[in-house]
């Protein structure tokens, strides 16, 4: 059995919350990530979804180790990077790269689009056979820009260009695993699918892992093999593609999916509508964080945390954290709630 | 059809009484162009649609398609130093174009009302956001503080914010996106309006709360009649709350026609490009994505002829100087039309071609 | 244009173009000159006539052009369209939409603008021969009267303070974002 290329343990991230009056003190923290369990196996794609505030950001983060965990372990090939030193990180670093959202912020206005791809080489004090701004043309060709526009600045290329030379400073040092943190968010669709095309086609190419963070489900769908959703900092269901979008059995990710404005939906679709707000990420709820818009729930779920584990009738690596899961299909169920559904409490509503 | 209509906007006679028993919106060559230090842009190009009451007609483009822009033509929100807009847009018998300041300000908010994208630099975050609902309904409607206050609790209470009574003094940063967006709907409703213009009102937002403000919209729809333009990109928005669709490219109207239609029986090579981008919940697995390829056109100095010339895959069929040359119409007048050189027998052609392709993937 | 001459020209130079002119060539106005407002209120407001116009034409160009260019950018921000956007007459929207937010870098340069001039003007005070605490604080430099030279730094510095605060609670009043909950 190969070990997991990536394999993440109770990862938490607390970011304290400063307040009082003269003395500064931490006066409480945003449970941004708690107690989150992944893997990532080498040559895989697994998508992380969830809504704003469910901390898939954050994990991106912690796995690119530009955040340190407040708690947990990771481990990356085998060694344990948690806190691990710079010096330790140093050879590690060059296997995890990451993309990032906005094409606009995310590559320096005054570098060369030549240099941007030369930094981390430079940086790691790598040297490719046959130099490095060979490598760099390699690259943009690979992206599919002109080589030709080495010596160009960021703002003469469009938001999907741009995205592009983020994608090969990402390969630039030939990383086994890449953190993309919402890729085409910010792009209009059609680019969207262009760059879509372009990550598939690098990872059937290069055998790259992804950890692919998005909100839009049907993206993620397309390109991933394994899929987690998130809902306030913690893992509520995970499994491989087929599981998670034909059988799901949180109701969250019901609600998620239902949600999608489809153009050709399935007939019997459920159509379900949450209720009331996203609960504070200062003071989550007890027990499931989800109880609160739940339409199923009950005083278990106050009290206890669901566990992650494998229920009856899921395929092999299909966890779901639900003391009352859902039937596995995703057709309208009795029981279902609709917008009409139940009143909320109060404690949902603040803030 | 020969009619002398005297009005207090000066226009084409022959448009004048085209309208009698005509659609509620009707927007006739629309062109607008921004003077900018690069030069002229232009964001609309003779854009010409209809909206019936009680409808909603969804317009898609991507980022310069010229949605927006036309939109903001509607109400009159563009700077006219800078703007040069042509064409004509009749509500009913009011031509909006060549009305005055005095006529729009009367009209905003009052007959038509809009609904921005971002709701938290939409609304002012110096005012409570009852304040900001009763002083348009006090403008328009003549009412006292009290019973624009009693209004605005009542406006809020219809769009679904709990605790309205309360929350009607509250300012914009205590509520979530989408209680702010429902704010906002709250706001552009108050006066009842005929027409709301709602400009990618769920861009910024979740998707679990994306869909309870659509279906908000379409219950509203039901209630009061209003009919609605929602500008968006996303075509499956579409499909589940629009009418009728009208696909945009490089400021022209490229395809139009009921959603049936237009999603299930695409004929322009665009609107088979965005169909083909946006992967599905059901979409085939493991087979890539067809996107339109190329980056879209500039508006400094757009394409000639047909300006999706050079992302078109199908110009070779035409004829390749037809398509640089001659700017196709938006045909027929009426029902499913299309703004494309190919054949009609083709375009169904190519579609089921693509179909057939797209569906390939699956077992 | 003149806002920016306004801003750029220093008291010294006004003050003495001033005085040159209006009380010695033309004779318009008598020298300034400091009289007690206990003594006589009218004469103690003429005595500082000159001063206070030729500081306030100063100040004021440089509110103006910060008022000016704030305003720009306040006129362009998203709910002054929505506003428009209402039916809300242009007035009402400058008023009541783009005032507001111009309203916070005016009150903070104002704040610190009258915390400083408290605490002791003393160009100002050098350039129209007026005894104010300005010269007192040099004096007390000059002749190293410690007691004095602190009480005029604990006074500047208190006037600072005051009107720091003063100017954070006004912060509160026109942005209610800035409001403790």
């Amino acid at each position: 059995m190969t070990e997991p290329l990536l394999e993440v343990s109770g990862l938490t991230k607390h970011f304290p919350v400063m307040g009082g009056a003269l003395i500064k003190r931490r006066v409480g923290s945003v449970h941004a990530v708690d107690d989150v369990d992944l893997t990532v196996a080498a040559g895989e794609t697994v998508g992380l979804v969830g809504e704003s505030g469910c901390g898939k950001s954050t994990t991106g983060r912690l796995v690119a180790r530009l955040l340190e965990p407040t708690a947990g372990t990771i481990r990356f090939r085998g060694e344990d990077i948690t806190h691990a030193s710079r010096a330790k990180l140093k050879p590690i670093r060059p296997q995890i790269q990451m993309i990032f959202q906005d094409p606009y912020s995310s590559l320096n206005p005054r570098h060369t689009v030549g240099s941007i791809i030369r930094g981390p080489m430079e940086i790691n004090d790598i040297d490719p056979p046959g130099g490095r701004e060979k490598r760099v043309r390699e690259l943009l060709e690979i992206v599919g820009l002109n080589p030709e526009h080495y010596n160009r600045f960021p703002h003469e290329f469009s938001g999907g260009q741009r995205q592009r030379i983020g994608i090969a400073r990402a390969l630039a040092l030939q990383p086994k695993l890449i953190v993309a943190d919402e890729p085409v968010s910010a792009l209009d669709v059609s680019i969207q699918a262009q760059v879509v095309n372009l990550l598939r086609q690098l990872q059937q190419e290069f055998g790259i892992a992804f950890l692919f963070i998005a909100h839009d489900l049907a993206v993620v769908r397309h390109f991933s093999q394994r899929v987690a959703v998130m809902y306030l900092g913690r893992i509520v269901e995970i499994g491989d593609r087929e599981s998670i979008y034909e059988r799901p059995r949180h109701p969250y990710t019901h609600a998620l999916l239902s949600a999608v404005p489809e153009i050709d939906p399935e007939p019997g679709r459920e159509r379900i509508r949450l209720t009331g707000d996203l609960p504070s990420p200062v003071n989550p709820p007890s027990g499931c964080r989800f109880r609160t818009r739940c339409w199923k729930a009950q005083d278990k779920c106050a009290q206890e945390v669901p566990p992650l584990v494998r229920l009856d009738g899921n395929a092999e690596g299909h966890l779901t954290a639900c003391h009352f899961p859902m039937e596995p299909t995703t057709a309208a169920q009795n029981g279902s709630a609709s917008s009409a559904g139940r009143d909320v409490p109060e404690s949902a509503l603040a803030e | 059809m020969g009619e002398q209509t005297v009005t207090t906007a000066t226009s084409t006679t022959e448009a004048r009484t085209r309208r009698g028993p005509g659609p509620f919106l009707a927007v006739r060559d629309l062109s607008v162009r921004f003077t900018t230090e690069d030069g002229v842009v232009h964001a609309v190009d003779r854009l010409s649609f209809d909206l019936e009451k009680g409808t909603t007609l969804g317009i898609v483009g991507e980022s310069g398609s010229g949605k927006s822009v036309t939109s903001l033509s509607i109400l009159g929100l563009h700077d006219p130093e800078t703007t040069d807009i042509e064409g004509e847009i009749w509500l009913e018998d009011q031509e909006l174009v060549s009305a005055s300041r005095t006529t729009m300000e009367r009209l905003r908010g009052n007959r038509i009302a809009m609904v921005f994208q971002d709701p938290l630099t939409a609304l002012s975050p110096y005012h409570t956001v009852g304040r900001q609902i009763a002083e348009t309904y006090r403008r328009h409607k003549g009412a006292s503080k009290r019973e624009a206050r009693e209004r605005a609790i009542e406006m809020l209470r219809l769009v679904g914010i709990p605790q309205p009574q309360l929350r009607v003094d509250d300012y914009p940063h205590h509520f979530s996106g989408g209680m702010r967006q429902r704010v906002m709907i709250a706001m552009a409703l108050v006066c009842d309006p005929d027409l709301l213009i709602a400009d990618e009102p769920t861009t910024a937002l979740d998707v679990t709360v994306q869909a309870q403000i659509l279906d908000l919209l379409k219950d509203l729809q039901q209630k009061t009649g209003t009919a609605i333009i929602l500008i968006t990109h996303d075509l499956g928005v579409v499909a589940n709350t629009a009418h009728n669709v009208l696909v945009m490219y490089a400021g022209r109207a490229v395809e139009r026609g009921t959603v049936r239609e237009v999603l299930h029986e695409p004929r322009h090579p665009y609107t088979w490009g965005l169909l083909g981008s946006m992967p599905s919940l059901r979409s085939p697995l493991d087979v890539p994505l067809r996107p339109v390829r190329g980056t879209p056109p500039s508006l400094l100095s757009p394409p000639s002829g047909c300006p999706f010339h050079p992302r078109c895959d199908y110009v070779d069929r035409v004829g390749p100087e037809f398509c640089t040359g001659e700017r196709p119409a938006l045909t027929p007048e009426h029902g499913h039309a299309d703004a494309c050189h190919l054949p009609l027998e083709e375009k169904r052609r190519i579609a089921k071609e693509r179909d057939r392709a797209e569906r390939g993937g699956r077992a | 244009m003149s806002s920016l001459i306004g801003a750029s020209v220093q008291i010294y130079f006004v003050g003495t173009l001033a005085m040159y002119f209006l009380v010695y060539q033309w004779q318009i106005i008598d020298r300034p000159q400091y009289v007690p407002i206990t003594e006589n209120p009218i004469a103690w407001a003429y005595g500082l006539l000159l001063p206070w116009i030729v500081l306030s034409i100063i100040f004021t160009a440089n509110y103006t052009r910060i008022t000016r260019s704030t305003m720009v950018e306040q006129l362009a921000e998203d709910y002054v369209r929505t506003a428009t956007a209402k039916g809300m007459p242009r007035r009402t929207v400058v008023s009541r939409f783009a005032l507001r937010g111009t309203l916070i870098p005016v009150v903070t340069i104002f704040g610190v603008d009258l915390g400083s001039l408290i605490g002791g003007a003393i160009i100002t005070e050098t350039t129209f021969g007026l005894q104010g605490i300005g010269r007192l604080a040099i004096r007390a430099v000059t002749d190293s009267d410690l007691p004095m030279l602190m009480a005029t730094v604990l006074l500047a510095a208190a006037a600072i303070v005051v009107f720091s605060i003063i100017v954070d609670l006004l912060y509160a009043v026109i942005d209610p974002r800035v409001r403790l909950s």
